[in-house]
């Protein structure tokens, strides 16, 4: 069918909604509610546009042979301004994020509102219960939230309460996020165009530390930040800005700068080590990776089993095993007292907030900031990040490989464990080092590989509903590595806000790159790791490593 | 799918009665009537002789036609489609709202603001968000303290509500004012400042 936009003609199927159609041809409608890859639910109705002259929602609606369709008509735009006014009323001015990361702000700008003729009526109180917080009186009840814990997550936390005017997101019986089967992965977060949704800041304690600076302050960073920092300061997506980010952090006050990758290589240490004693005991199966805390969260509400069949390694995330081996290991080699060192995680992730804070872990991370946290950090001491010169992270425990590097992404720990556990039981490195089967964002990725005449098959999933769906017929495999968030860690709750697919495959990109250009790219390799191994931990699972690198896991009722 | 008891009470009808009626309505009369209730009626009759039936007070000043038809001046022509839509207002489901001089048309629609304003589910913003402006808007008018701005602002909330709302309830959840202020404007600025 032929129709008309804005007097371009264009050919279509119809199978193509008029937003999608609009897109294609370099149209641009302001949109709030609409998420890419998902029902269009049509709440907002910001995106409203004249077809045939009737007012209808372009991200829900399918145009008819013929049509004529007007976007930005004086009608139209009327329209739109209303609705924004009508929402803007409730929405607290004060915002809690950068304006210029404010979806609402930019359709503002861009629909030229200017006054709002109505006085606001509503009042909640903060839910301030968890490391995910949320403010209803920002909330202008666009559902993305929702969605997003639903559909994407299959967590479904949260979900609107009550009617009519007084409807709003809440988690069941309006209880905190804190009380409730959240895992705290913070996809809501990266998907609110108004911040009424956003993470406990630890910002103002780590700057009130770095300014009376009493302790030594040691400062570690995660594998995807490198990849994701640059954003905020208006670099194009998967810039890798690792020295710039040590640089800046050198500047903020840190007394060292440590590579989470590190961290990363032991745990591929412990995990492959514990995967190749599975196979020696042939199980139990599948092993499942515990780097992901929102993935753990997910298993200690919803899926017991795991825990009572010993699925789980236990392996701790790979900044609390850095932070542990800063507060022991390093400690000891530089003389100071542990109670001295204060450790601040980088992490591009909202549950590793929850995770320093579990007492079976006795965290030696003291603070969590994320990637945006981060960015703030350096632009309170007025650092200009894009001129700094690149400098490289501390050698005490900053040499890492490429196989932590790739932590970031999907896939990424399960490949750092084949090389490894291939190496470890054969003796010989695997031939190819790349294992294109379990790179790229599709949902779930299996493969499968031969160790000393035994097939072994791994798969990877990645975004709360693939976990379930992986989950249904996990006993095919033997390792599984999951990830809470759509894409790994490039894509977590703490990372740059507003990210598209696009985007996550521009950060996966850079993360790969990080990976390609290291000389050392199995953990086995690490100098370090060698040295921490032969100083104190003898060798992985050791009495000594279990305890300080190993954990256990707790059942949570989801009520 | 269907859901109006009306509608499943007429289809064994239809089916078993070779000489059934499809004309016969059930017409609901209530508002300042003696005997307000629910009477079977053919379809295309005079609006006097439908509001005989439930025996008016006085005589008539306006008709509403339930929530969401909206209203008209009493006048005394056949009950159609044409008739009644043609004075800005739908005809409804057979709901008739009889209000005689010794109520004020403020007042009704302000009442069935706020029947809007509960019933609304909250999921489109101009229902959610505009129900209740208007209602509030109302709310100042009937106290006396509205203005002639707050006059047009609720006249403009009314035709956004009604072009932009998602479902049926929000696209008719402004036919009373809006009908309202056509017909019965007077009594609108009467009440302001």
């Amino acid at each position: 069918m032929r129709i008309k936009i804005e007097e371009k003609e264009i050919e279509t199927d119809g199978k193509k909604t008029i937003l999608e159609l609009c897109r294609e041809n370099g149209f641009n409608i302001p949109t709030l509610c609409y998420q890419e890859g998902l029902k269009p639910k049509a709440r907002c109705r910001i995106c409203i546009v004249d077809m045939n002259g009737k007012l209808v929602t372009s991200c829900s609606t399918y145009p008819v042979d013929g049509c004529v369709i007007d976007i930005d008509s004086e009608r139209v735009m009327k329209a739109r301004r209303m609705n924004a006014e009508l929402m803007m009323a409730e929405h607290e001015k004060i915002c809690s994020i950068d304006g210029k990361a404010h979806d609402l702000c930019k359709i503002l700008e861009e629909i030229g509102l200017t006054g709002i003729r109505f006085e606001p009526i509503r009042r909640y109180e903060q839910d301030l219960g968890s490391s995910v917080l949320r403010d209803d009186n920002k909330c202008i009840n666009c559902g993305r939230c929702v969605d997003t814990c639903a559909e994407i997550q299959k967590i479904f936390a949260i979900d609107f309460a009550s009617r009519g005017h007084n409807e709003h997101v809440a988690p069941y019986c309006d209880k905190s996020l804190g009380e409730v089967a959240c895992i705290k992965c913070g996809q809501c977060i990266i998907n609110c165009p108004v911040g009424a949704i956003f993470e406990r800041e630890h910002l103002h304690e780590v700057i009130k530390v770095l300014k009376e600076h009493k302790k030594h302050i040691v400062v570690q960073t995660a594998p995807s930040i490198r990849a994701t920092l640059g954003e905020e300061f208006g670099m194009e997506p998967g810039t890798l800005v690792t020295g710039k980010m040590v640089a800046a952090l050198r500047k903020c006050g840190f007394d060292r700068v440590f590579d989470v990758d590190l961290g990363a290589d032991m745990t591929i240490m412990e995990e492959a080590s514990e995967f190749l004693k599975r196979v020696e005991k042939n199980g139990p199966f599948p092993m499942i990776t515990t780097c992901c805390p929102g993935w753990i969260l997910m298993m200690e509400y919803f899926y017991h089993n795991l825990i009572e069949n010993n699925n789980m390694s236990t392996c701790m995330s790979p900044h609390e095993m850095l932070g542990m081996l800063v507060k022991n290991y390093y400690a000891q080699k530089v003389g100071i007292d542990k109670k001295n060192i204060v450790v601040v995680s980088i992490m591009p992730c909202t549950a590793k907030k929850f995770e320093s804070t579990r007492p079976e872990l006795h965290s030696a991370v003291d603070y969590v900031l994320t990637t945006r946290e981060c960015a703030k950090l350096i632009n309170y001491f007025k650092i200009d990040f894009r001129n700094l010169k690149d400098e490289d992270f501390d050698p005490a425990l900053g040499i890492s490989t490429g196989a932590g590097a790739i932590f970031g992404a999907t896939g990424g720990v399960m490949e750092a464990a084949l090389r490894t556990a291939y190496e470890f039981a054969t003796g010989k490195g695997v031939t190819k080092l790349e294992f294109d089967q379990i790179r790229g964002i599709e949902g779930i990725k299996e493969g499968s590989i031969i160790i000393n005449g035994k097939e072994l098959r791994f798969a990877v999933a990645h975004g709360g509903a693939n976990i379930r769906k992986l989950l249904e017929n996990k006993d095919k495999y033997h390792f599984i590595e999951m990830m809470a968030c759509p894409g790994g860690c490039i894509g977590g709750g703490g990372q740059p806000l507003h990210a598209t697919r696009e985007i996550l495959k521009k950060r996966m990109d850079a993360i790969y790159q990080a990976d390609s250009v290291l000389n050392l790219r199995k953990s086995h390799e690490n100098p370090i790791v060698k040295k921490i191994y032969e100083d104190c931990l003898e060798r992985p699972l050791s009495e000594k490593a279990e305890k300080w690198l190993h954990t256990h896991y707790v059942k949570r009722s989801e009520f | 799918m269907i859901n109006n008891v009306e509608t499943l009470a007429n289809i064994p009808q239809a089916i078993l009665f070779d000489d059934w009626d499809a004309s016969l309505k059930l017409f609901c009369i209530s508002g300042c009537v003696d005997k307000p209730g629910v009477y079977e009626l053919p379809l295309g009759i005079k609006l006097s002789s439908i509001i005989e039936k439930a025996k008016p007070r006085n005589k008539p000043k306006a008709l509403f036609f339930g929530c969401f038809g909206g209203c008209m001046p009493y006048k005394d022509v056949e009950f159609t489609q044409e008739n009644i839509c043609g004075e800005g207002c739908s005809h409804g489901c057979g709901s008739v709202i009889v209000v005689d001089s010794t109520k004020s048309i403020v007042d009704l629609t302000y009442q069935i603001a706020k029947f809007f304003t509960y019933e609304s589910c909250g999921k489109c913003t101009p229902c959610r968000e505009g129900t209740i402006r208007m209602l509030l808007l109302m709310r100042k008018i009937k106290k006396g303290e509205g203005t002639k701005k707050d006059l047009e602002l609720l006249e403009e909330l009314g035709e956004h509500i009604r072009e932009t709302s998602l479902c049926g309830l929000g696209q008719s959840a402004s036919n009373h004012i809006l009908t309202a202020l056509k017909h019965f404007r007077k009594e609108f600025e009467e009440r302001i400042k």
